[in-house]
């Protein structure tokens, strides 16, 4: 998975120092972000292979985050994983509607993540 | 007035004042039970963040990510790693318990083949190590197609499976039937249903806990901190509330002497005219609720209708129909139109919040769409279109249905 760049993009420090570690050892290059709009900003310089995106943050949540991305005609292919708290049901209609590529589901294992990352290259 | 309407009319007046007391007591009790719903619902919600940050940490210890561990703390880690995975299935089944109980689920129904569905399980559960020695025997062979939301009917098979497979000394098996009627405890339902019945050959249960196993946090053969198997206590309480939320269908427990203890359930039979109705009633009463409208469009060809070939055929014929569903999905409709899974009357339904022009412009792009198609060289597919508009045409699902039918008729003539 070298070169491979993903933008993860959340406000807990614990969660991204976490999720780092892990990405970072399985050779990605990780660009972190720790709200909606410093990821809008540095999405188009890191220009990701991966957004892995947190549903609720402050000021621009998630889903947001997802359709401005979309806006982008770079971008429009580009896949974006919603991680979420909340039950998959519950939202998987609004993630879809944003232009969302997947789900991902807490808590998680790292190995669920990583197969995931592995899938949508 | 005499003393007997004197009396009749205090005694009125008591009752009147009784009905409000328990009227604002039940208000009072709803209101308590949706808090307590909120409650569970955010906090388990909360939990699942710091749950997610300490299983991915324990995994990068485990998998030697910071370096590699000794025996004694991997044994430790391995034991952390246990106890976070049952407070994950714990928060887990508290989420389902709180969603089902405020009633804010919403069911994904569909029919449900229970001989592939029991296929799939039973494959799930030989390429897990819970199995060990027993034998897990299915069976479902004709019987008609269930009506339900086939991940919730996984969720209860798999964990009234967890238990029979705990309690079982050689077999449990799964069994599908159909039923020309209910039994006694679910007189709500009429007509046939399927009854689905899990059976162990354990140590049976005795009345008195028959009783306590559906209540929440009841766990038999471990006292509530003691030791034994680690459950959540919570998973028959999720599962009859499940088999609930299936049109008046009932779960229950048989244990008998012989130490066979059996768990049963049933469902509805699939039936197109039901799924018709409960598939349209939501965007109908959005609809009605924003004063929207709301376009039902039907796609009909001769290709369409059923075929009584050769499984080939039968399998190109169904290949088509999904295919064109998916263009249609893909290039016409926006994203919060839909369009049915199935065929109804063997026309493909469209439903759309959309006025008549809308609905008139969507049959206009359809045509082309169809055109792409070949359905053999030279040959591409024909269809025939109709629409009808709520409320403009009317208010009630069948009529909608029944208008759109005759609109085909109008256009095709």
């Amino acid at each position: 998975m070298k070169n491979k760049r993903i933008l993860l993009v959340d406000d807990e420090h614990d969660f991204l120092e976490m999720m780092l570690l892990r990405l970072q050892r399985a050779g990605y290059l990780v660009e972190l972000a720790t709200d909606g709009s410093s990821a809008l900003n540095k999405i188009a310089q890191f220009n990701p292979h991966i957004v892995l995106l947190d549903m609720l943050m402050p000021g621009i949540n998630g889903l947001e985050v997802c359709e401005q991305i979309r806006l982008d005609p770079h971008f429009q292919k580009i896949p974006i994983v919603i991680i979420t708290a909340a039950h998959q049901k519950d939202i998987e209609h609004k993630a879809k509607a944003a232009g969302a590529t997947r789900l991902l589901s807490k808590p998680f294992e790292s190995e669920e993540l990583l197969d995931l990352m592995d899938s949508l290259f | 007035m005499n003393r007997d309407e004197e009396k009749l009319l205090e005694t009125n007046e008591r009752l009147r004042l009784l009905y409000e007391e328990l009227e604002k007591k039940n208000q009072e009790l709803s209101k308590l039970d949706q808090l307590k719903s909120d409650f569970i619902s955010t906090v388990s919600h909360e939990l699942r963040t710091p749950l997610t940050i300490v299983k991915v940490a324990l995994s990068s210890l485990r998998d030697g990510v910071v370096g590699e561990l000794s025996e004694k703390q991997n044994q430790v880690l391995e034991t952390a790693f246990r106890n976070v995975n049952r407070l994950a299935h714990l928060i887990s089944d508290l989420l389902d318990l709180s969603r089902l109980e405020s009633g804010k689920i919403r069911l994904n129904k569909r029919s449900i083949d229970l001989n592939i569905l029991f296929h799939e399980i039973n494959h799930n559960f030989q390429k897990s190590h819970e199995i060990n020695n027993i034998q897990l025997d299915y069976q479902a062979q004709d019987v008609p197609h269930a009506y339900g939301d086939p991940d919730m009917i996984i969720q209860v098979l798999t964990n009234l499976i967890h238990n029979a497979l705990r309690f079982a000394k050689s077999h449990v098996t799964l069994k599908a039937s159909l039923q020309t009627a209910q039994p006694e405890a679910t007189a709500s339902h009429t007509g046939p249903f399927i009854r689905v019945d899990i059976t162990n050959d354990g140590s049976g249960i005795n009345p008195e806990d028959q009783k306590k196993l559906f209540t929440k946090f009841v766990q038999l053969n471990r006292p509530m901190g003691g030791a034994g198997y680690k459950g959540t206590g919570l998973g028959l309480s999720i599962c009859r509330d499940i088999i609930e939320h299936h049109h008046g269908c009932k779960i229950w427990l048989a244990s008998s002497q012989e130490n066979v203890t059996t768990f049963s359930f049933t469902l509805p039979v699939w039936d197109e005219n039901v799924y018709f109705y409960d598939v349209l009633k939501a965007p109908l009463i959005e609809a009605e609720g924003e004063i929207s409208s709301l376009a039902l469009i039907l796609v009909g060809s001769p290709s369409f209708n059923a075929t009584s070939g050769d499984a080939h055929t039968n399998e190109i014929h169904d290949q088509l129909i999904k295919s064109f569903r998916a263009k249609i999905v893909n290039e016409v409709l926006r994203k919060k139109d839909n369009v049915l899974p199935y065929l109804y009357q063997n026309h493909l339904v469209l439903i759309a919040k959309m006025a008549k022009e809308g609905a008139i412009a969507t049959i206009e792009r359809l045509k082309p769409l169809a055109d792409q198609v070949e359905i053999s060289p030279n040959q591409h597919l024909e269809i025939t279109t109709g629409y009808a508009v709520y409320p403009e045409d009317t208010a009630d699902a069948m009529q909608l249905f029944h208008l759109a039918m005759e609109n085909i008729q109008k256009r095709t003539s």
